[in-house]
């Protein structure tokens, strides 16, 4: 503790058990174990989220999603609690889920070409529960707020078993529900969402129909 | 033992979403407020940040009322019975 340690991407990708394209962290240019971490997230505008955009759209519509900035801090706390863990030679075969943030703040947007910073501060750990907060910045910016986040820490063996590709085994509630902020079932969220047409496109066209 | 127990109370309020006046004493918080099993761990966390106690997760199935909540802090905090 107390000393401050960086990670390149090739370490965050070991750690964290997300697949490309949904590591939204870049680099963590300061790792305190058991204590704090800022990581670091660099947005463009070839992301999978401005993928299917429809051409002749106004620049507020290149806004980073909330719901991907919201992941992006999670990721980097993850990292701060994966690689504290493994510093106290405890159990590994256990995986972060995303439970809940409480009293987000959103001051800021951020675009293509801004590069997010999560500052992250670990705050308490209740069992098998861990509660972070902390706030992102674009420059010196600060665009988010986040009083309270908590991530459940769970066997891997269960979470797999409840995350295969079929869904299979899934409770429905749990499939149909706010699966998209989970962190092992984000590619069954890009998978859904490919699928289903986008809800950017859809808002637009209900525009244009009322105009 | 009030003013101990209006804080909870206040605590407890502001992780179920309501106002304090609408918790009750013994009022079950998940029987009567809606809670769920991660509310009473972020009651657990709250109350731990704000007097600097540990209570153990094994006492979380006893916390269901705010009064049980008031008797596990009799026990880890010494507050008055």
């Amino acid at each position: 503790m107390g000393r401050s340690r960086v990670l390149d991407h090739s370490k965050i990708r070991a750690i964290l058990p997300h697949g490309h394209p949904m590591v939204l962290v870049d680099q963590v240019i300061s790792l305190k174990l058991g204590a704090s971490i800022i990581g670091i997230k660099a947005i463009t505008g070839s992301e999978p989220c401005y993928h299917s955009l429809p051409q002749g759209l106004g620049p507020e519509r290149y806004a980073y999603p909330i719901s991907l900035l919201v992941e992006s801090f999670g990721q980097t706390a993850a990292i701060l609690w994966l690689e504290s863990i493994k510093s106290f030679n405890q159990d590994l075969d256990r995986v972060l889920m995303f439970t809940s943030v409480r009293n987000l703040r959103i001051e800021g947007q951020a675009f293509p070409g801004n590069i997010l910073r999560h500052v992250v501060r670990l705050d308490n750990i209740v069992g098998d529960n861990v509660f972070v907060e902390g706030e992102t910045w674009v420059e010196d910016r600060q665009i988010a707020i986040i009083e309270s986040m908590i991530a459940a820490v769970r066997p891997r063996s269960v979470v797999i078993e409840y995350a295969t590709p079929s869904g299979a085994g899934m409770p429905r509630d749990l499939d149909d529900t706010a699966t998209d902020m989970r962190f092992l079932s984000s590619r069954q969220w890009l998978a859904r969402s490919e699928n289903s047409p986008s809800p950017r496109a859809s808002r637009k066209e209900e525009k244009s129909s009322s105009t | 033992m009030s003013q101990g127990l209006e804080e909870l109370r206040k605590i407890v309020a502001e992780v179920l979403e309501l106002e304090p006046e609408e918790i009750a004493d013994t009022g079950d918080f998940v029987e009567e407020y809606g809670a769920d099993s991660m509310r009473a761990i972020e009651i657990l966390s709250r109350i731990e940040k704000k007097y600097r106690v540990e209570i153990p997760q094994k006492e979380l199935p006893q916390m269901q009322t705010l009064l049980s909540v008031y008797n596990v802090m009799t026990r880890y905090a010494g507050w008055q019975e």
